[in-house]
């Protein structure tokens, strides 16, 4: 991953951090499913909170809030200084 | 299906079917609900393995059928179950029953994310009605929402409706109606490489195929759209091998470029459609805040779930007593008031007692079905399976699961009905297979007698056993279905892991006419579809026990019985009887079967009543009486289990109550699974492992309890 240094996953995320969707790693159906719920590179992101053990954790998209499990979560790569 | 007439008479114009499309938690049911009326009688799309439920409405003179398609993000098809949609819309899967008329719901708070699924059935090439939800909200928040400029950048029609209080109804189905003026909306130009490629796949493909299944071939890598491609011409598969590299080295990578193109393409059409909305921080997430934290949510939940179960158990018992009370009384009146005969016994003991037995379920579908759908409109139910996802992950199953587990411990049947909210199938088919194994509350009496009669403090056991083993028989169901449902998820239901996508809905006051809505369809589907296989099990029974109604020398038993009673010798007319019982179909079988049945510690009176509630095993209690009761003239069931010849063992009961923990003995949860999966297998594949496993356990049980107490 050294293409994208500077990047950290979705799941690394502290509670009340927000940032900003670089890409979605993977070629398979999960990426594919991830992209089409809008996580596109620009996109805002917070992480909200999390559940008991730490997952799933509970995230701001845009306008629309959503629980995604960890596993997930590590396919979006975020950065942190807004893209626009 | 009787269409419901909104104003005047049908034409003799063909009907118009619309197709209604959207992501989950628009309020895409609400609407369909509100367009096919309260009282309209839904069928389902027939040849299909998912829900797609089926309406008609009149509106003008017009008849217009009503397709209400699953909620999904996406067309993008990874199961067959993912293409059915396309291939309604496409009409591949039945021509003449192609939609004329697409209708997209959209939230319109959330408008880019929603315009996705739109922006893929642009391409189907049929007229599209854009119909915003939430338009209320969004304004409220601040994003005031050109409908003109949205219906001009898409070239279709845009309606705003509020499905909950009836409005712009009717304005969409004016709409509708004339949907052969509006043009076809505007689909988005592909970059050339693409519709190069599309072609050199096209030319593949038998003549007819949709551009759009194409390109979902090309899109959806080990997809179902390519799978159907590839049946029909086996070079496909190489070709679309070589097109997806092809469009890579043009800087097209798949899976992501279609998103990525299309996103780009939403948000030039939108852009200037509506005013940025105010951040807001607004009482959602503040309320999430507290009721998803680890502590205060997780306690919070207990007590949800606590009030929720205790309601179901508690306020539907007493009028479950109710109902019970008034099916005897008229069992009473109707053997006490019309001539005897086989006649009067069968519509005393089999169909009243049938009837009865169907509608004793109904006060707890109604509270349970009440409890669920006020937690699924005000938007906790999503947070309720956030909380729990993490445990029930460990079983192979989500979050999405324990609310119709935790139901199944008052009744299956309800639990199995609200598997619908999981997407995955998978997944819902193991929730749906391992439900029954949840201790339902038509167990307990059985629990309770058998608990009575041979574990009370009187017969000189520890005043605290009985609730010991009570307890236990809750907590095999516990923890077996966790343990059969990650079994079911390693073999025969393996498969990758399904995305879980939560959607955390804002908080809303529950409207009462969707409850309403929700509780009538689930205590119908109970009555109308369960209702009819029970009674007719029950009067099976009732004629397995009735007949042969003559004993060796041709007499009537009950002739016989009758005289002796009238004559003052109840012993004899009560040993008549047994014999009766004794000789008849059930006990002939049940003697038959007694070997099968011994090594649980059975005797031949528990092996007919266990196989007489095979259909319902609440009739069990009522097939004991009268085997024990007749026998031995007492009135308490459990003093005659207690006092007849040959007493239930503590060992033998501990063996009867595992058995009815663990087996499928409820023709009614069958017959819903067989509904709800749309097959014969499923139903069948659980009265077989649970069978099997009821055999076992009780072996078990048998085994230790002569250990134990001999």
């Amino acid at each position: 991953m050294q293409a994208f240094s500077g990047l950290c996953s979705l799941d690394q995320l502290l509670p009340g951090e927000t940032a900003w969707v670089h890409h979605v790693d993977g070629t398979d159906d999960l990426s594919q499913r991830l992209c089409d719920l809008g996580l596109q590179q620009g996109v805002e992101v917070e992480l909200l909170g999390r559940a008991p053990w730490g997952d799933p954790i509970r995230l701001r998209v845009g306008n629309w809030r959503l629980g995604l499990r960890r596993r997930e979560a590590a396919r979006i790569l975020l950065q942190k200084s807004c893209p626009r | 299906m009787m269409p419901v007439n909104t104003s005047d008479k049908p034409s003799s114009e063909k009907p118009i079917t619309i197709a209604l499309v959207g992501n989950p938690n628009v309020g895409k049911t609400t609407l369909f609900n509100a367009l096919s009326g309260l009282r309209q009688h839904t069928a389902n799309y027939p040849g299909v393995t998912v829900e797609i439920k089926k309406a008609s409405v009149i509106h003008k003179g017009r008849q217009i059928d009503l397709l209400d398609l699953p909620g999904a993000y996406s067309l993008a098809a990874r199961s067959p179950d993912e293409l059915i949609p396309t291939q309604i819309l496409l009409g591949l899967h039945c021509v003449e029953c192609r939609p004329d008329v697409v209708v997209a719901v959209v939230d319109a708070t959330n408008l880019e994310r929603n315009l996705y699924l739109v922006h893929q059935a642009l391409e189907v090439d049929l007229p599209l009605i854009l119909c915003l939800t939430m338009v209320d909200m969004a304004e409220a928040s601040g994003a005031h929402i050109s409908l003109d400029l949205l219906s001009a950048r898409f070239g279709c029609q845009v309606v705003a409706v509020q499905p909950v209080k009836a409005k712009g109804i009717g304005q969409l189905l004016d709409k509708v109606i004339e949907y052969q003026k509006s043009p076809l909306p505007v689909p988005m130009n592909w970059p050339e490489e693409l519709i190069g490629e599309t072609k050199r796949i096209s030319a593949l493909c038998k003549s007819g195929t949709p551009d759009f299944m194409v390109r979902r071939a090309l899109f959806d890598n080990d997809g179902e759209a390519a799978k159907d491609l590839i049946i029909e011409n086996r070079a496909i598969a190489d070709a679309l091998v070589i097109s997806r590299k092809n469009l890579a080295d043009s800087g097209f990578v798949l899976p992501q470029a279609e998103s990525i193109h299309r996103y780009a393409d939403i948000r030039n059409r939108i852009d200037g459609v509506q005013n940025s909305a105010k951040r807001k921080n607004n009482w959602t997430d503040r309320l999430d805040a507290w009721l998803t934290h680890p502590v205060s949510g997780t306690l919070f939940f207990l007590l949800a779930m606590f009030l929720v179960f205790e309601s179901v158990f508690w306020l539907a018992a007493p009028a479950m007593e109710w109902m019970s009370f008034i099916h005897e009384v008229l069992a009473d009146w109707i053997l006490a008031n019309f001539p005897p005969g086989p006649f009067t016994d069968l519509l005393a003991n089999g169909i009243v007692q049938g009837v009865g037995g169907v509608l004793v379920f109904l006060p707890q579908i109604c509270i349970l079905f009440t409890m669920l759908a006020v937690l699924e409109d005000t938007g906790y139910m999503a947070r309720a399976a956030f909380l729990v996802d993490n445990l029930m992950s460990r079983c192979g199953l989500s979050g999405k699961s324990f609310i119709p587990l935790l139901s199944s411990l008052a009744c299956a049947v309800p639990g199995v009905l609200s598997t619908r909210v999981i997407e995955d199938r998978r997944d819902r088919l193991a929730t749906i297979l391992v439900a029954p194994l949840m201790s339902c509350s038509a167990r307990l009496p059985v629990y309770t007698l058998v608990v009575a009669a041979c574990f009370s403090p009187a017969l000189g056991h520890s005043p605290w056993l009985g609730g010991v083993i009570l307890f236990s028989m809750y907590m095999l169901g516990l923890i077996l279905a966790p343990l059969a449902a990650l079994l079911l998820k390693k073999t025969l239901l393996k498969g990758p892991t399904p995305l879980f996508v939560l959607e955390l809905p804002r908080y809303q006051i529950p409207n009462w006419k969707s409850v309403l809505h929700k509780v009538m369809d689930a205590a119908w589907s109970f009555v109308g579809r369960a209702g009819s296989t029970i009674l007719a099990a029950m009067v099976l029974i009732w004629a397995m026990l009735y007949f042969p109604s003559t004993d060796e020398k041709g007499q009537s038993f009950p002739k016989q019985i009758r005289e002796l009673r009238e004559s003052q010798k109840m012993d004899e007319a009560l040993s008549l009887q047994a014999k009766w019982r004794e000789n008849s179909l059930l006990g002939v079988t049940g003697k038959a079967m007694e070997p099968i049945f011994r090594p649980l510690g059975w005797d031949w009176r528990i092996t007919v009543a266990a196989i007489a509630s095979f259909p319902a095993r609440e009739v069990v209690v009522g097939t004991l009486a009268q085997l024990y009761a007749q026998e031995e003239e007492k009135e308490n069931l459990v003093e005659a289990l207690q006092g007849s010849e040959s007493p239930l063992t503590p060992a033998a009961g501990l063996s009867l109550m595992v058995f009815f923990a663990l087996c499928c003995q409820c023709v009614s949860t069958l017959v819903v699974i067989g509904r709800e999966t749309k097959s014969w297998f499923w139903p069948l594949f659980t009265f077989t492992y649970m069978t099997a496993l009821a055999y076992s356990g009780a072996w078990i049980a048998f085994r230790f309890g002569t250990l134990i107490w001999g």
